[in-house]
């Protein structure tokens, strides 16, 4: 009874969720780019995390001229599935729109040293690796207590080793260094918070930084040279997750899920 | 304020000096008339200072007794510090050079002595006809005691041109000055730096044959104005107590005015940066190599001479490979002994937008030389910058690698791919914590289980004096059970109480007696009732089946129920460890 509730509330959220996709993107091909931009992120704030939303969220945003939001949306939809080449191709279109064509901030040192191999791999590939591993090295355990095979003990070792760095893989990819992209048309970036402190340097739209705290409205931003300063929030797109909607101005209310 | 604040400086730099022993002579003219009296000073710093030992000098007399003599005691570290002034008069008595041998003083209970002072005797009379002739005391007034001069670097300058003034104050030496206060002169149509003199520098310098401590102020000056501007009259006022004097009296000085000629700059071109002076540009960089889109910094020093408030930020020529920033960092001037001497430097963030060789053109700074009296213009070295491209131009296939550096306007012109409309099923993503959790967990958990459950199945196999001891229990139950459908109920009770006992100590249960079983029991240490409750039990078996008794069901029942509640208490105190 419980698994035919389970499946009958699965597949009544994925027909409701498929529903407001294809509305939005029936939206999109009339034109009603605004509409389509609150469904797509209606659908973000249900809780979906597909790449295939984030991709057509930030083709809609290209529409709209909003280059920060879309760049934010090609690098979420990157982030889920890196091989996605028609993300990485619009995401480029859009870099050569912005005015100084930042560099996205690289991941920390370790995970470039220690990571360096998960770069193309999917987040659910990595937690579906890391279970398995997991679920395999104890199965050799197990199996060991009842027929101890040869090189039993070093497959399992091995086992354990990969379900170890998928593991961290994908703890990784589910906690990424937070990325934002700046949707303001110059944003200063100054060297303490506070609207009267000194400008250390500026971003402008499109520019990605990554943002290792946040207070009060104020997030301290790195860029990929390593500068680092405080702006305000109110001028970055959050790449995520969280997947927080970019304000831009847009009505909120116009289009929305019945 | 500022001249409490000279105070407070000079009076420090004056508790340091007398933290150590020093002795200090001096004379107030190098050059003295034959029988003409002169000024000899010494002066003592340290702790407990005597009075100084006058030497005997040929040719000189010294007067044994000082005119003057002043003391005064300060707290340096938590030990009285002294610095004792004393004035002596002498005469010279023959012509020529004369010198004063070391003077010692007693400081600290030691004998600590001075530099020897070389003192040139003339003619009476001959000193006047003379530049380098001396003065006797009489003829220093205070007006020669204490003056002020404003020297000016230069009188007919440019607008925007620097002017290093300098403001003396000319000190007698061995005169003191208290309570004064400065009112240096207004800088109208000028740009001055700093905006007020700041702190002075002092030096002694001989003077019309006088020594006296120079007290100099320094500021440089900018006209703003064309035309002749006026430097107004600095205003000194204080109490000035003068070497031959006894006493402090009250002085006022002021400057004449100094007029400064200033001619307008000639038609600047139109690149005329504001700046004049003479300066120097050069470029420096992080690293000679960039990565496409990764900013790096340059920076561009901008040194010489002139206003540093006047130099703007260099304006880079456009360049289509790379964007270039506003100026992130200005330094200060660099305060070097030539004041108006400046460094400037400007730093830009440089974003390499297309990747190859590049080359950053020369940034031109153009400025008026003052002393060329024309335009100038400053040219950096053109920069040549090697762009490698990001790694991120790397992951896309847009264009074949031959034509990478055209990658930019390639994508400039071409619109974004469309939309997906398949995406599949599309659900919510919930919160994976509880689903990792039990993955994590529940293997260990059962792989533990299992183990535990192998670990006793082998010791079920492999331990048989555990196994027997472990089953001893059920099976006395079952053979109990069994009783009723028996031909020999006696027999099955005897061998079910001797199995249960051979079982839980692992001896062989065939020929097992009560006497077998009751030493046994006693040497395992079991309580003596529940021994004797086995032992009774089975010689009423024994003597049931050897002997001419029987036993009644309702007998047979209750020897079965004692059994039975003998075994469960033996197997319990076993099992808790109470006995073996």
């Amino acid at each position: 009874m419980t698994v035919l509730v389970t499946a009958s509330v699965l597949i009544y959220g994925a027909t409701l969720f498929n529903g407001t996709f294809d509305r939005a993107t029936d939206a999109y091909d009339a034109g009603n780019y605004e509409v389509a931009v609150n469904l797509y992120e209606q659908l973000v704030s249900d809780g979906v995390v597909h790449a295939d939303v984030f991709y057509n969220l930030g083709n809609t945003y290209y529409r709209l001229d909003a280059l920060g939001p879309a760049i934010a949306n090609y690098e979420r939809a990157l982030h889920l599935r890196p091989g996605f080449t028609a993300a990485r191709h619009n995401l480029d279109i859009c870099l050569q729109r912005t005015r100084q064509a930042l560099a996205a901030p690289l991941p920390p040192a370790w995970e470039q040293g220690l990571l360096f191999w998960h770069v193309h791999l999917t987040p659910a590939f990595s937690f579906r690796m890391a279970i398995a591993s997991w679920l395999l090295f104890w199965g050799m355990l197990a199996l060991r207590l009842w027929r101890p095979l040869p090189y039993l003990r070093r497959a399992a070792g091995v086992a354990f080793l990969f379900a170890v760095f998928f593991g961290v893989s994908s703890w990784t990819k589910e906690h990424p260094q937070l990325l934002a992209v700046a949707t303001a048309e110059s944003l200063p970036v100054r060297y303490a918070k506070g609207q009267e402190e000194k400008a250390r340097f500026e971003l402008f739209e499109g520019d990605r930084v990554s943002i290792d705290r946040r207070e009060n409205g104020w997030a301290r931003v790195t860029t990929a040279n390593g500068e680092r300063g405080w702006t305000e929030e109110s001028g970055l797109a959050l790449v995520g997750p969280p997947y927080l909607r970019p304000s831009l101005g847009i009505t909120e209310t116009a289009g929305g899920t019945s | 304020m500022r001249a409490l604040r000279s105070c407070v400086v000079i009076a420090a730099l004056t508790a340091l000096a007398w933290a150590e022993s020093q002795v200090r002579v001096t004379t107030d003219r190098a050059i003295v008339e034959l029988g003409k009296t002169f000024r000899i000073t010494i002066e003592a710093s340290g702790t407990r200072i005597g009075d100084p030992k006058i030497p005997k000098v040929p040719g000189l007399e010294i007067a044994a007794d000082p005119i003057y003599r002043s003391t005064v005691a300060t707290l340096v570290d938590f030990n009285i510090a002294q610095r004792k002034v004393l004035g002596y008069n002498a005469v010279a008595r023959q012509l020529g050079d004369i010198e004063i041998p070391p003077i010692g003083v007693s400081i600290g209970g030691k004998l600590v002595y001075g530099e020897p002072v070389k003192v040139t005797v003339v003619q009476a009379g001959a000193s006047r006809t003379q530049p380098s002739a001396a003065r006797s005391d009489r003829s220093v007034s205070v007006d020669d005691a204490l003056f002020l001069t404003v020297d000016a670097s230069k009188n007919d300058v440019y607008q925007g041109e620097a002017i290093d003034v300098t403001f003396t104050l000319w000190a007698l030496f061995g005169s003191t000055v208290r309570q004064y206060e400065s009112v240096f002169p207004s800088s109208t149509g000028f740009y001055a730096v700093p905006r007020e003199p700041g702190e002075p520098d002092k030096e002694d310098i001989v003077r019309n044959d006088l020594r006296y401590q120079a007290i100099r102020w320094r500021q440089t000056l900018y006209p703003t104005q064309t035309g002749v501007l006026e430097l107004g009259p600095w205003r000194w006022q204080g109490l000035l107590v003068a070497p031959y004097a006894m006493e402090a009296v009250p002085v006022e000085l002021a400057t004449d005015p100094v007029r400064i000629a200033v001619a307008p700059l000639p038609e600047p071109p139109q690149h005329f940066s504001g700046a004049v002076g003479k300066f120097e540009v050069s470029i420096t960089r992080d690293r000679d190599d960039a990565l496409q889109g990764v900013p790096t910094h340059m920076a561009v020093s901008i040194s010489g001479r002139g206003n540093p408030d006047a130099i703007p930020a260099p304006k880079f020529p456009e360049v289509d490979w790379a964007y270039i920033g506003d100026p992130l960092r200005t330094a200060a001037p660099v305060n070097r002994a030539e004041r108006s001497h400046v460094e400037l430097e400007f730093e830009y963030q440089v974003t390499p937008i297309r990747a190859g060789s590049q080359v950053l053109p020369s940034v031109d700074f153009c400025y008026f030389d003052p002393e060329l009296e024309e335009y100038v213009t400053a040219k950096s070295e053109p920069l040549p910058w090697k762009v490698l491209p990001s790694a991120e131009a790397d992951r896309q296939i847009l264009v074949d690698e031959n034509s990478r550096n055209t990658k930019s306007e390639t994508i400039a012109q071409q619109d974004i791919s469309p939309i997906v409309t398949d995406p599949g099923p599309i659900t919510r993503r919930g919160s994976r914590v509880a689903f990792v959790s039990a993955v994590f967990l529940l293997p260990a958990l059962g792989y533990g289980v299992l183990a535990a459950f192998v670990q006793r199945k082998r010791r079920f196999a492999n331990d048989g004096r555990y196994a027997r001891a472990y089953h001893a229990l059920s099976r006395a139950q079952n053979r109990l059970a069994a009783i009723g459908a028996s031909a020999d109920p006696i027999d099955v009770l005897y061998k079910a109480i001797t199995g249960f006992v051979g079982d839980s100590y692992n001896v062989p249960e065939a020929g097992l007696t009560s006497a077998d079983t009751e030493r046994l029991l006693r040497e395992r240490s079991v309580d003596p009732e529940l021994a004797g409750g086995f032992t009774k039990i089975l010689r009423m078996c024994e003597r049931a089946r050897y002997g001419t008794g029987t036993l009644s069901a309702d007998e047979l029942h209750a020897l079965v129920h004692g059994a039975l509640a003998s075994m469960e208490r033996l197997d319990a105190l076993r099992a808790k460890g109470d006995i073996s």
